[in-house]
């Protein structure tokens, strides 16, 4: 055995038994309860909202004829916006990446790339993560779960939106590297470059969208680009949606 | 099926060392164990109908302990600029962190191999299920993990103990 073998053996030795010596600490598998001033304030915009219906409809002392076709309008205000909708429509908000503008055509893709590239933003898009996985298959590398489609579910837990990120960067420019069997196309461009030196100005900006400036400064201390990467090859199969070294 | 609080009670410990090896600091492995954790128990319906429940739950700490310390790193540059050093977890001897410090400068696959051999005593087969990885690859990363901390760490060894 050797002696980097023996200081690695006590080393490990030594953190099991801290480990062992640790409690499991209690699960917090629960929705927090909600504080009783919220139970209140809920309580009294109920109240609030209820009288306030009571003389609007006395007043005008009609009601909306039943079996209406014409569903009634009003404004569904969510947490950000306030957007003119149908009641009972499916709410906005629920899928981020449906509010994005749609990604730019890419002309100059081979055409199996472009169809992965097209699928993936329509399921980015939608917010189906069914869609992503079955695109996926199983052979893709993924971060936080080392790889399988079934994982991507996991970046749920992160509490980050997957396809808000896929959508931005489908939508940067893609360049290409080599791969075991042909060329693999890469977003963003950044990912293919040698140096962090070829970072240029709309490089940049366009990484900015999912990258925050810190992780940017790491990236060129690193002198190279470990964000946010998508590959596919030349087969249209997904490789790999990954992050860091 | 196996309840959670069950497989929890099992697992924590196992989980916690190589979550040690794995990150800075006793608190920061248990958040990240309990991330983990709280990670199955979302989709324990699915997950406990896996073959190895266990070895699903440690893909996702090792692969979540990468995320955490850039999170920690980047937490630390701020409050570097205002406190004092973090001082050493409690719980492990000064040796015992500096190894784990100097594994930590390893390639992150490295890093992960070591935790899961030596932390976890996982078997090939298991560390390659862990890593989504086949066993060659995971001889590989150990053979190469071992080599780069010859000289950092036993030349260290010397000095400091």
């Amino acid at each position: 055995m050797s002696n980097v073998d023996q200081i690695l053996q006590r080393a490990a030795d030594d953190t099991r038994r801290a480990a062992m010596q640790r409690w499991p600490a209690p699960m917090e598998t629960r929705r927090p309860a909600r504080p009783a001033w919220l139970a209140f304030a809920a309580a009294f915009t109920l109240v609030v909202v209820a009288f306030g219906l009571i003389p609007l409809l006395a007043g005008t002392g009609e009601r909306a004829p039943l079996g209406d076709p014409t569903p009634p309008t009003a404004p569904l205000v969510t947490s950000s916006t306030v957007t003119e909708t149908t009641v009972g429509s499916e709410p906005t908000g629920s899928c981020p990446s449906s509010e994005l503008p749609a990604p730019q055509t890419v002309e100059d893709l081979p055409g199996a790339v472009g169809e992965t590239r097209d699928a993936i933003i329509a399921a980015a898009t939608a917010c189906d993560f069914d869609m992503l996985e079955n695109i996926a298959g199983e052979s893709i590398s993924t971060s936080f779960a080392g790889g399988g489609s079934e994982n991507l579910s996991i970046w749920n837990d992160k509490g980050l939106d997957p396809t808000v990120t896929l959508l931005h960067l489908l939508d940067m420019g893609h360049a290409t590297i080599p791969g075991p069997a042909g060329e693999i196309y890469v977003w963003p461009a950044a990912h293919a470059y040698e140096t962090w030196e070829q970072v240029d100005q709309d490089d940049l900006e366009e990484l900015a969208r999912i990258h925050s400036e810190d992780e940017l400064d790491s990236f060129a201390s690193a002198d190279g680009y470990l964000g946010w990467r998508l590959g596919i090859s030349e087969d249209g199969t997904w490789l790999f949606f990954i992050a860091g070294d | 099926m196996t309840s959670f609080e069950a497989f929890y009670r099992d697992e924590y410990r196992g989980m916690l060392g190589i979550a040690l090896a794995l990150v800075d600091g006793t608190s920061a492995a248990e958040d990240l164990v309990q991330e983990a954790f709280l990670s199955a128990h979302r989709r324990w319906d699915r997950v406990s109908q896996y073959d190895s429940p266990r070895a699903w739950v440690r893909r996702v700490l090792i692969n979540r302990a990468t995320s955490m310390r850039r999170r920690l790193a980047s937490e630390w540059r701020a409050v570097s600029r205002v406190g004092p050093p973090e001082p050493a977890p409690p719980d492990l001897t000064p040796e015992t962190t500096g190894v784990w410090r100097a594994v930590r400068e390893l390639p992150r696959r490295q890093q992960q191999a070591v935790a899961l051999h030596y932390v976890g005593q996982l078997s090939m087969a298991e560390i390659a299920d862990a890593m989504g990885c086949s066993e060659g690859a995971v001889k590989s990363h150990l053979h190469r993990a071992r080599q780069q901390l010859r000289g950092s760490l036993a030349a260290w060894n010397e000095e400091e103990f």
